[in-house]
């Protein structure tokens, strides 16, 4: 009797408890955002076949949207891309001509080489769920050799860095998020600064100093500061400037990037012994 | 025999909501075409929540729709505990004011749906925004509320469908 009445009651607060329940995890995951990284990539392990399969027809769609919508545009593409090859050729020469004077600059100077980067291909299969977090899944994780910090590339540069990895599938904080800050550089001005998301399509230059110009049209790429990710890698160029506060639109559109290149870390042990015997001093 | 048979087919027919609902929460994280960078995050889960607690409450009780609510948390990197308080909260003023819509046409349930998806966005929007000490865009929360709403009449059928089934 007396364990009815308790059943009865707990069956009419239990709505409430639960409630209270969520509050109590909402809180934990505002005050800890980390806190919950291992089950929420546990779930993505074991659910990551199950979302790529529900997800299949939908990423078709998408293929054959853009190949119908591409097919219209077919004429005036081959005409740019004409144009622009040859404008690359010209480019071209350039470039080996600089190559050649900045590797005999560097002999000359003795520079420590830059380590060759590697990179992990892979697919996105699935989006965040939420229109307040800009993250994507990718069907890649620690058996791929993907680790926390990452940066990851779309077709046209940088998207955003992995957050979350699991075993078989990996989160992607992207550049527009509201979380996402990037040690960059303005290019031409040549100032450091740090980008940050906004949830919207512009991501906003800010802790630049105040006496700096920067133009619209300025190409934006990671400093490399921090050793988080390699410098140099493209992430976008000034669109506007509004209020004095340089806005920056990203050259790879984060969500269109049905494929991604994920910046593997370099592991150079030449590069390793070089900077050894810098920081040891002359014998 | 035949109550052994029932109690299979019923359970079958239980097991069909729940794999709708398990659909509904993958379809969640489903990028869609044509909808751009800000659409696609669509109420898909919330849909089935709030169907199944104004026609059939007693197969979808707190605990499942907590749970649900927990797995699309952890599944969409968000804020963990917020899609479950939402959903709990949604489901209790819904089973509050149930009798009142059994009795309502077609679409004052579907307005009374609306309501449900612009207080469990509006509540994201609040708790997002004081996370991040920053007035998020109104946009995309705007060009999503829409899209949910047109939502709901297509992602009718086969629920109706599976509950007329249920009432045989």
């Amino acid at each position: 009797m007396r364990a009815a009445t308790m059943a009865m009651r707990l069956s009419r607060y239990s709505p409430l408890a639960l409630t209270g329940i969520a509050v109590v995890l909402l809180l934990s995951s505002l005050i800890s955002p980390t806190l919950w990284g291992g089950p929420r990539m546990a779930a993505i392990d074991a659910l990551s076949p199950a979302i790529e399969f529900v997800g299949a027809p939908f990423r078709v769609m998408t293929e054959t949207i853009s190949d119908a919508s591409g097919l219209t545009k077919i004429r005036a593409e081959n005409a740019r891309l004409k144009a622009e090859n040859k404008q690359l050729h010209e480019w071209y020469q350039t470039a080996m001509l600089l190559r050649s004077e900045n590797q005999s600059l560097k002999d000359l100077l003795n520079v420590i080489p830059e380590p060759d980067q590697s990179y992990i291909t892979t697919r996105v299969i699935a989006d965040s769920g939420s229109s307040f977090v800009k993250t994507v899944l990718i069907e890649a994780g620690t058996d791929n050799a993907v680790e926390e910090g990452q940066a990851v590339l779309g077709s046209q540069g940088m998207i955003g860095r992995i957050i979350e990895v699991g075993q078989r599938a990996s989160r992607v904080l992207l550049l527009n998020d509201i979380n996402s800050h990037v040690p960059v550089v303005v290019e031409g001005a040549n100032q450091r600064a740090v980008l940050s998301g906004t949830n919207d399509d512009l991501l906003v230059l800010i802790h630049l100093p105040p006496d700096v110009m920067v133009e619209k049209g300025s190409r934006i790429i990671t400093s490399g500061s921090g050793g988080m990710f390699p410098n140099g890698l493209p992430i976008g160029e000034v669109s506007e400037i509004k209020n004095g506060v340089p806005m920056v639109m990203m050259y790879s559109d984060p969500y269109g990037a049905g494929y991604v290149q994920i910046v593997e870390k370099p592991q150079d042990p030449n590069v390793r012994h070089s900077i050894k015997t810098l920081t040891a001093g002359p014998e | 025999m035949s109550r052994h048979h029932f109690f299979g087919l019923h359970t079958l027919k239980l097991f069909g909501l729940y794999i709708i609902l398990f659909i509904l929460i993958l379809l969640n994280l489903v990028k869609f075409p044509l909808l751009g960078s800000d659409g696609g995050k669509l109420s898909f889960l919330l849909i089935g929540i709030y169907f199944w607690t104004v026609y059939r409450p007693t197969l979808l009780p707190y605990p499942v729709i907590f749970a649900t609510g927990l797995l699309l948390d952890l599944l969409s990197g968000g804020l963990v505990g917020l899609n479950a308080f939402c959903f709990m909260v949604v489901a209790m003023i819904v089973r509050g004011q149930r009798r009142f819509l059994l009795g309502q046409s077609w679409s004052v349930i579907w307005a009374g749906f609306c309501v449900a998806v612009t207080l469990v966005m509006g509540l994201q929007y609040t708790v997002y925004t004081l996370d991040a000490l920053s007035v998020l865009p109104l946009k995309p929360l705007a060009f999503n509320l829409v899209i949910s709403y047109l939502l709901y009449p297509l992602i009718l059928p086969p629920m109706i469908l599976l509950n007329r089934l249920l009432s045989d």
